[in-house]
């Protein structure tokens, strides 16, 4: 629920206040692009997916209920918005580049510099990622990276419980499998 | 619990009910294979937390902000521009068209009707208006001469005063 600034803010908003939404702006934009960015892994398409989800926000503020958490609603948007991306053509297109074979291309172990080093192995556990699918990747970021609880991404992405939690451990087992494949650990023997 | 059941649980422990929770962790007491990959699906989470869970820190907040303010007051305008192309494409549609055609000539019609009626209302009622006005007309004048008569006698000269000031004066002496 939101507290009392938030509600006064949100309420100015939601009668047309441009000036109050900026105030909300401010305060999400960096939340609304760090989640868009774990689906779409492009800072040029994460921000523009940001913007939009902030003009529908607008555009459906005046239908806003406060029992819902104006953070959950953002994300509800956001996650939409990459989704539909991940489903498009051109999403489609960009996880054909990036296919997990180009892991192979840029090891991390060959970079000497710490911070480099650093940079490259997040780069390509994010290649990673896009070897899942949009729904797996839709869990995996809401669950694994944002932390939220299960039945909240249920919400979010409007899955039964038993449905986020099978895509999820899909997305863990395979992204496992990519780890070790890439020697990021060793793997377990199977069984 | 078998190995294989439990193997899946694994990947959602964090997920699983007390109960269940608990069976695990049992049968991690007696299986130490299960037990190694529990620790390595462990290791796999902190590796990905390491690597994607620090937020990208090359956004630029102002320009998003600047961005996303012209974007939402642009889609304002266009929503008052779409509402007046709305109204004058109303006005101008055919059904309106047809109807204000119609209008004008049953407005047309209402009038020439009302205009050619031989009524005592048509034909009295000017007669009475004009003689109210000549009346007025003829009284004002009459007014008007006798001041201007007195103020000749009295020996003020007419031309510094308006008809105006004498219609004021009259008005006094009235």
């Amino acid at each position: 629920m939101p507290t009392s600034t938030d509600r006064e803010v949100i309420e100015r908003a939601m009668a047309g206040d441009t000036l109050a939404f900026r105030e909300l702006v401010e305060k999400h934009q960096g939340f609304a692009f760090s989640v868009s960015f774990r689906f779409v892994a492009n800072t040029t398409e994460a921000e523009d997916i940001a913007q939009e989800a902030f003009i529908r926000l607008w555009k459906h503020l005046p239908t806003y209920r406060f029992e819902i958490k104006l953070t959950t609603w953002l994300y509800k948007i956001v996650s939409n918005l990459c989704l539909d991306y991940l489903k498009s053509r051109h999403g489609r297109r960009r996880r054909q580049w990036s296919t997990v074979d180009d892991h192979n291309e840029v090891p991390a172990a060959f970079s000497t510099d710490a911070s480099l080093l650093e940079e490259e192995f997040r780069a390509n556990v994010l290649k990673m990622t896009e070897a899942l699918t949009p729904k797996q990747k839709a869990v995996f970021v809401l669950r694994d990276l944002e932390e939220l609880p299960v039945k909240e991404v249920s919400e979010i992405l409007s899955m039964s419980a038993n449905n986020v939690k099978s895509n999820l451990y899909h997305a863990r087992l395979r992204m496992g499998d990519l780890i070790s494949k890439y020697n990021l650990i060793p793997k377990a023997e199977p069984l | 619990m078998s190995c294989s059941n439990v193997r899946k649980c694994i990947y959602l422990f964090d997920e699983l009910e007390e109960e269940e929770r608990a069976r695990v962790n049992h049968h991690f007491a007696t299986c130490p294979a299960c037990q190694g990959v529990y620790q390595r699906v462990r290791n796999e989470k902190d590796i990905l937390k390491r690597a994607l869970v620090t937020p990208p820190g090359n956004m630029n907040s102002a320009r998003l902000t600047a961005n996303i303010m012209a974007a939402i007051n642009h889609e304002e305008e266009d929503e008052r521009s779409s509402l007046f192309d709305l109204a004058v494409g109303y006005l101008l549609s055919k059904p309106m068209q047809y109807s204000l055609a119609t209008l004008s000539l049953l407005l047309g019609l209402v009038f020439f009707a009302e205009y050619n009626q031989p009524m005592p209302l048509r034909s009295i009622a000017p007669q009475v208006q004009t003689k109210q006005r000549a009346a007025g007309v003829a009284l004002n004048s009459k007014m008007f001469y006798q001041e201007f008569t007195r103020m000749r006698q009295s020996g003020i000269t007419t031309k510094a005063l308006s008809i105006y000031q004498c219609l004021q004066t009259c008005q006094f002496h009235l």
